[in-house]
């Protein structure tokens, strides 16, 4: 029965085309050059009838008698369609395709044509920074783009990432970028109460499509709120019309230290305390007997508390006795007890397919990362779906949803000096403190102690303490698309972001932290519900063939709130009970709640004559609820314009310039990233006297509060040179924040310390520049492929004016006028007095002090509160038949930060574990010049200590191998034998190499480097199939 | 077709039209706090707001830490310990390393005028309160501002009974009524006015006090009465040389609580309790929650020690050691003390007062050790939590013996009662009757007996400063004169670039 079907449906076929072909066209295809092509595919416009090109570039079509003309494709050349002339001969020059018009840029609710776009925007593909071993994306972006800094807190997987466009634009309010992910604006802060959770770790890498960076303001102001900092569009990974394609990866690898200190041993360390006690003794004209000294040194360090001797027992001791009882102390380089290699896993499975009707993507990944310090690591579960259905030819419905999990082992802290931190207390504690006793258990568990000031072995504290952050995150959409005319399109678009964090911190009893209070315990849950919804018309037309316009019109709304618990309580039965139900004594519970909400209209339109005259203009009119009651509206509005040089009919396409654009914008946006009541008058709650809780006025009402604002000017040029073998692109902008939203600082007579209003102006100017080359291109697939691309941004950052036209200082950070947000004020280090060894200091004249004053400060740099003012990178990538080698740099230039773990080693008295900076190069003798002061126990009598002054501002330049690749992948005739579509093979390296000045762990931080896990190295294996 | 693309087109601009046209759409809930303008129209409000002028109290800047160890620091009671490098610039005497209570001090007398303006339109505030009711805030209010008012003076300005003319730049900014706006905030430019017009106003809120606050609180001594406020008044008048008001107000609270005085037998135990029985006001540290915390706790500030006695177990840092010269005067002697340095020496004798068993060595678990102060050990039930002392009754006897002591044209002068009242202490505090009989001798066993007897409970700064006395710390550290500009405090820099009318102290 089918068998005759079949027969039946073939001969059915057969008689129509036989019936049909009735016309037959012949011809040749050519390049420009004359050279015939070979395998065009010349078909009938409803592709019924179809043909290729021969070797000689000939072909022949039979078809049915009504058509009219033919289409010509072949990859890499423009299609054309050609009318069918009298002669029955159709000769064809195929011109290699304008791959500019394919260039697709993301902007604000639309996607446009690169070619037809007048903005500063950078895009970043996805396949550029996937698989390079970070945990978010943020951090891939480093070195990526020009005008974007960006700079990792710590080295904590999941850590937080501080990225900014164009330098700070505010000192007031928030100046971190809106990162707007598949449409919703996706706060980037850290809801983590124990570690540090940067939420856009929840998205696995591999699932991204495109970033685009929306730099200047004429390309934000369609977000005119928040757009202020710039503004990052991540797209996602969307179904293909295709078979369904099974894509499984996995790679594994190891994170290593970048760099150890290098300490003191304990006959070092014994050697400069001694001199520290003797210099400190002799400073009071007291001159100790060795024997005296000896005995002071080793009770200094606690030794009894190793030994078993008492501090009577040791000062009654010989010389001899004391120097073998020194001699056989032992040796621990803490650091190899803190530090290790953590390792790195991370699984995905793709399934990406569909019809003409229905496309769908889907993955599901694992990824486990630790850290190089225990117990600090990050694992993540998440599973993408996106699905799209073409209901009717006119209805598209998509979903799109993100459902992740992360759970974190924390450390002690994320920073600061915290006896039981061991990033802080690695290279710190005494070396002749052991890790272990002879029988295993640990050494100084409490109620014993560590030998020394850093009492707390931080190896037991960090076995025995329980710290975990767990979040878990949905994000999804669904927008509807409906065609009401083929230039017009109405969507309607909602989408949640829901995140839950909570977390577990221990302080075990075994441990000082715990002991005194018998566990202390704390645990939290925050909340956070972040929702939007945009309805929008889109609308794309040509006019007469060469007038363009399209655009967006919309509305939206975005209500957010957070809320959260935390309790805590001490008094716990026992260790192995950590649950809050097993503490006898409450210590603290607490609730908050905040919220905010904004709605806006917004607007674009854009223009263009025969893609060479470009216009655009938008508008958005935004509303905030944190602002003043008649004061919550602001409207930013902006204009583009771009002209197409290399489109106009003078110009001649030639050798040497193949593309020329100019564009030019202006623009103003806004920002609102303050507290949700700011503007209103308000009594708090919380304090607590004699078991009753108070209320107190803790924000004075700032009614006229509004939108702090950034014009922007930006002009930009996009040039590519020989038939685009180098393409360069650079861009210079004016950007001037003012009517900053600052807390203006109040006299404390009034009883309040400042409020919050718009007043202030900074300014940022800078120029951003950008190469690609390709430096050999191959003549076919398999020839060699090289290309490198290079950028650098420099941004001047200039406080113009602070509050109310006054200069006083704002209370949270260094702020001087007419210098760069961050500045450092300070005093300037004279070295060391050859003849006493003590540190000295140029006052305001030029002379010599040990009392540097405030009046001796100079202004020193850009500190850590600015930016680097110089930052760029440089990608480069070779690549022959299926092995490629792909190095990317990343650079920044221009800043000074005193490195606080550092400092601590460089300590002059000797309570904590040195280095070798520090002791090899110390004042000894008199006469001597050196750099380094005299070892000196106490505190040098009338006169700053001895890190006083810009002695530990160090610069935090530095080139970084970000990441290096070696990738192999099957050629088709292996695969095809395997049945396999695809497989890549690759080894890569994350920060192999960096080249700077800088003594710390990593000069790469943000603010204090002061106890956080420094970043790390990592080299990672990784395979790649698709089936 | 064209219909459908009329419609959507119309519901779409309709819809976006009302939502904008809406401010309504961006009201937010507001569960976290309060509407400024409802907030004191309650008696739950008010009571809550008072709550929080005494919650401010516990901050460091004030009797948390600063208020109780600087004087100490700043004077010749301490000694740099280094354990943890806090309080080391203090006890040198560094520039800019003084008080920092500014600021806390006029958040709470911000705090009291917005009370006191609220509760001077009673009809306000519903349901109605009670004549008792809003006596006994006025009382606590005015006790509140007016110690605030003191604890700045003193920081800040020279005490009225010994003024160096060159160098005094005046009093404090008044500030007597709330500010609720920042207009408000930014037009209010007081001058610092004089000294005298400070306790001027000093006094004006302590008069009130003593009338209008009750004789007895259930939250005694947490929580002020006419005790307390009268104790404090006494002290007032006496760093105003109004001799005769200090004896009046001692005289009255002796009459109340004088038999609290502890003696020789029970002292030390006194200071072991939770609340020292000897206190007419304390500042509440009552949860472990409260706590400071290991670094600047009062516990943590004078001791390393856990348990007195137990050197092994280590609990906070004992940033502040005692002195060679008020070990001295305790009659401490060490085993072996450097002419430069005390440390990791122990007690080799004792004599007969009380007081000194509440000074020994520190933990060893601190590096080197020194002779701390246990007077604050977690009292409260946990470590690091201890209620602060504002005032006691033996301060009261003292402060009546100098009344009676300093000036010979004083209508209160008489050397044997002031000498019996000093004597008193000494007696209760296993030492015998004073010897001199002398003015001059009289007033110096004075000023001995309130350095042994008030020891790191925040005076020996301010005694040797009302008195004139040179703050003797060689050969430990510089000697810091009474003509030095480091007795002052520096104003807040911020203070003085907004307004210009208030003035620096010299030297800053």
């Amino acid at each position: 029965m089918r068998k005759t079907l079949i027969l039946l449906m073939c001969s059915f076929f057969a008689l129509t085309q036989a019936m049909a072909q009735n016309r037959t066209v012949t011809g040749v295809v050519t390049d420009i050059k004359n050279t015939p092509l070979e395998g065009v595919t010349v078909s009938t416009l409803d592709g019924n009838f179809a043909t290729q090109t021969g070797k000689d570039g000939r072909y022949t079509l039979s078809f049915s008698p009504n058509t009219k003309s033919l289409k010509f494709t072949y990859i890499n050349y423009a299609d054309i369609t050609s009318a069918i002339n009298s002669s029955g001969k159709v000769n064809i020059t195929m011109l290699l395709k304008d791959k500019s018009l394919d260039e697709i840029v993301v902007t604000g609710y639309q996607k446009r044509r690169k070619i037809d776009e007048a903005g500063a925007i950078t895009t970043v593909k996805g396949a550029d920074i996937a698989d390079m071993g970070n945990v978010s994306i943020d951090k891939a972006l480093q070195g990526a783009a020009a005008g974007v800094t960006v700079q990792a807190n710590n080295g904590i997987p999941g850590g937080n990432i501080r990225i900014n466009i164009r330098g700070l634009s505010s000192f007031g309010s928030g100046t971190a970028p809106l990162w707007v992910i598949d449409g919703i604006p996706f706060p980037s802060g850290n809801l983590s109460s124990f570690t540090q959770t940067n939420p856009l770790s929840f998205l696995n890498q591999s699932d991204i499509e495109s970033i685009d960076i929306l730099k200047d303001a004429a390309s934000t102001a369609i977000y005119g709120s928040s757009g202020a900092n710039g503004v990052i569009l991540v797209t996602t990974k969307k179904g293909r019309n295709q078979k369904t394609k099974i894509g499984f990866s996995y790679y594994t690898g190891y994170n290593t230290v970048l760099k150890k200190m290098s300490t003191l041993n304990t006959q070092q360390y014994l050697a400069y305390r001694t001199e520290a006690i003797d210099n400190q003794q002799k400073l009071s004209n007291i001159n100790l007997t060795p024997q005296q000294l000896k005995a002071s040194v080793l009770n200094g360090i606690e030794v009894p508390l190793l030994t078993g001797l008492t501090a009577a027992q040791i000062n009654a001791m010989s010389v001899t006795s004391l120097d073998s009882l020194a001699a056989a102390l032992p040796n621990t380089d803490w650091q190899d007890a803190i530090f290790g290699t953590g390792k790195i896993d991370n699984y995905e499975l793709t399934l990406n397919g569909g019809n003409d009707k229905t496309q769908f993507y889907t993955s599901a990944s694992y990824q486990s990362n630790n850290s190089i310090i225990r117990k600090t690591d990050f694992k993540r579960a998440n599973v993408k779906i996106d699905v799209t259905n073409k209901v009717t030819d006119k209805l598209k419905v998509n979903f799109n949803g993100f459902f992740s999990t992360i759970y974190q082992n924390a450390p002690f802290a994320t920073d600061g000096s915290f006896l039981g931190n061991p990033a802080f207390s690695g290279a710190l504690i005494l070396p002749h403190n052991p890790v272990r006793n002879v029988d295993g258990s640990y050494f100084g568990l409490s109620p014993n102690k560590l030998m020394g000031l850093l009492s707390h072995n931080v190896v037991a504290v960090n076995e025995y303490n329980v710290v975990y952050e767990r979040t878990n995150e949905a994000l999804a959409n669904v927008s509807i698309e409906y065609n009401i005319r083929p230039w017009l399109t109405f969507r309607s678009y909602g989408g949640v972001d829901y995140r839950i964090v909570q977390g577990r911190l221990f302080r075990d009893p075994r441990t000082p932290d715990g002991f005194g209070v018998q566990g202390r315990g704390t645990t939290h849950a925050d909340w956070f519900i972040n929702l939007i919804t945009t309805q929008s018309l889109l609308f794309n037309k040509t006019f007469s063939g060469k007038h363009n316009i399209d655009g967006v019109v919309g509305y939206e709304f975005n209500p957010r709130r957070q809320e959260g618990f935390s309790a805590s309580k001490t008094g716990f039965t026992t260790y192995q009970l950590p649950l809050l139900t097993a503490g006898g004594v409450l210590v603290s519970s607490d609730e908050y709640f905040t919220e905010n909400k904004k709605n806006g209209v917004f607007g674009a339109f854009n223009y263009n004559f025969d893609r060479r005259y470009i216009i655009g203009i938008t508008g958005r009119y935004d509303g905030s609820s944190k602002f003043g009651e008649n004061t919550k509206f602001g409207f930013f509005p902006s204009v583009k314009v771009a002209w197409n040089v290399d489109k106009e009919n003078f110009f001649k396409p030639n050798k040497y310039i193949s593309s020329l654009k100019i564009r030019a914008s202006y623009g103003r946006t806004g920002n609102d990233l303050i507290g949700d009541y700011d503007a209103l008058g308000t009594y708090g709650s919380g304090s607590l006297y004699n078991a009753q809780s108070g209320i107190f006025p803790n924000r004075l009402a700032s009614s006229s509060l509004t939108w702090e604002n950034i014009k922007e000017k930006n002009f930009g040029i996009d040039l590519g040179l020989f038939d685009n073998r180098i393409r360069i692109s650079t861009d210079v902008y004016d950007k001037l924040s003012y009517d900053i939203l600052q807390n203006a600082t109040l006299a404390s007579y009034t009883g309040w310390n400042g409020v919050r209003l718009n007043s202030g102006k900074l300014s940022n100017k800078g120029i951003e520049f950008q190469i690609s080359a390709d430096i050999l291109r191959p003549k076919s697939d398999d020839g060699v492929r090289w290309t490198v691309t290079f950028n650098y941004s420099n941004n001047k950052n200039k406080v113009l004016e602070i509050v109310n036209g006054s200069d006083v200082l704002n209370s949270q950070t260094i702020n001087l006028l007419n210098k760069p947000f961050g500045a450092v004020l300070t005093t300037k280090y004279a070295g060391v007095n050859a003849a006493t060894g003590r540190a000295m200091w140029y006052d305001s004249l030029g002379n010599i002090t040990y009392n540097p004053q405030n009046k001796d400060r100079y202004y020193a740099g850009i500190g850590a509160n600015g930016l680097p003012p110089v930052i760029g990178g440089l990608s480069t990538n070779i690549s022959y038949k299926g092995i490629s080698l792909d190095a990317q740099f990343a650079y920044q230039y221009g800043q000074i930060i005193s490195d606080g773990q550092y400092n601590f080693a460089m300590e002059t008295i000797a309570r904590v574990n040195l280095i070798h900076d520090n002791y090899d190069y110390r004042w000894t003798t008199p006469g001597q010049v050196t750099h380094i002061p005299r070892a000196q126990a106490g505190a040098e009598p009338n006169g700053a200590g001895p890190g006083t002054g810009d002695r530990f501002l160090q610069k935090t330049d530095m080139i970084r191998l970000r990441s290096l690749t070696l990738a192999y992948d099957l050629n088709k005739t292996v695969l095809n034998k395997l049945k396999v579509s695809s497989a890549r093979f690759y080894v890569q390296g994350g920060n192999l190499y960096t080249y700077t000045s800088f003594k710390g762990y990593d000069p790469e931080f943000v603010t204090t480097a002061t106890g956080i896990v420094p970043q790390s190295k990592n080299i990672t294996v990784g395979v790649q199939l698709t089936f | 077709m064209k219909k459908i693309f009329i419609k959507s087109f119309l519901i779409f601009t309709t819809v976006l039209i009302i939502n904008t046209g809406c401010k309504k759409q961006l009201d937010v809930q507001k569960l976290s706090i309060l509407d400024e303008a409802a907030a004191l129209k309650t008696p739950n409000g008010i009571d809550g707001t008072i709550t929080s002028i005494y919650s401010n109290l516990k901050a460091q800047a004030s009797y948390g830490r600063d208020q109780l160890a600087l004087p100490d620091a700043l004077a010749d009671n301490g000694i740099v310990t280094n354990h943890s490098g806090r309080l080391v610039n203090e006890t040198r005497n560094a520039p800019f390393a003084h008080f920092v209570n500014w600021g806390n001090c006029y958040n709470s007398i911000n705090l009291c005028n917005l009370v006191l303006d609220a509760i001077a339109s009673p009809g306000n505030i519903s349901p109605a309160p009670t004549a008792a009711q809003l006596a006994n805030w006025e009382g606590q209010l005015k006790f509140l501002r007016a110690l605030n008012y003191f604890d700045l003076a003193r920081n800040y300005a020279y005490i009225p009974s010994f003024i160096i003319t060159a160098n005094d730049k005046g009093g404090v900014p008044l500030m007597l009524t709330g500010i609720r706006t920042s207009d408000a905030a930014n037009a209010a430019k007081p001058s610092r006015g004089t000294i005298a017009a400070t306790y001027t106003q000093i006094y004006s809120d302590l008069t009130t006090a003593v009338v209008k606050l009750p004789t007895t609180s259930a939250q005694y001594p947490y929580k002020v009465t006419q005790d307390a406020a009268k104790a404090l008044f006494a002290k007032v008048c006496l760093y105003n040389k109004d001799y005769v008001n200090a004896k009046t107000w001692a005289d009255q609270v002796i009459t109340s609580k004088g038999a609290t005085l502890r003696n020789a037998g029970n002292y030390v135990a006194g200071w072991r309790a939770a609340i020292n029985p000897e206190s007419l006001f304390e500042v509440a540290f009552i949860t472990s929650g409260e706590s400071l915390g290991v670094n600047v706790a009062m516990q943590s500030t004078f001791t390393s020690l856990v348990t007195p006695g137990n050197q092994a177990s280590t609990g906070g840092w004992g940033d502040l050691g005692a002195s060679l010269s008020l070990l001295n005067d305790l009659g401490i002697t060490l085993t072996n003390p450097a002419t430069y340095n005390i440390n990791n020496c122990s007690v080799a004798s004792r004599t007969a007062d009380v007081r000194n068993l509440l000074f020994e060595p520190g933990s060893t678990g601190r590096g080197l050790t020194f002779i701390e102060c246990t007077k604050f050990l977690g009292k409260s039930g946990a470590l690091y939590t201890d209620n602060i002392p504002v005032i006691r009754i033996a301060e009261v006897y003292l402060i009546r013996a100098e009344a009676q002591a300093s000036d010979a044209a004083s209508s209160v002068y008489n050397l044997i009662n002031a000498k019996a009242d000093v004597d008193m202490i000494r007696t209760n505090r296993g030492l015998l009757v004073s010897a001199g009989i002398t003015q001059s001798a009289i007033i110096d066993e004075i000023v001995l007996q309130r350095r042994l007897e008030l020891a790191m409970e925040g005076n020996r700064l301010y005694d040797l400063k009302r008195l004139g006395r040179n703050i003797i710390k060689s050969p430990f550290y510089s000697d810091v004169l009474i003509n030095d500009y480091r007795i002052l405090a520096n104003i807040p820099q911020a203070d003085l670039s907004l307004n210009p009318n208030i003035i620096q102290n010299v030297g800053y």
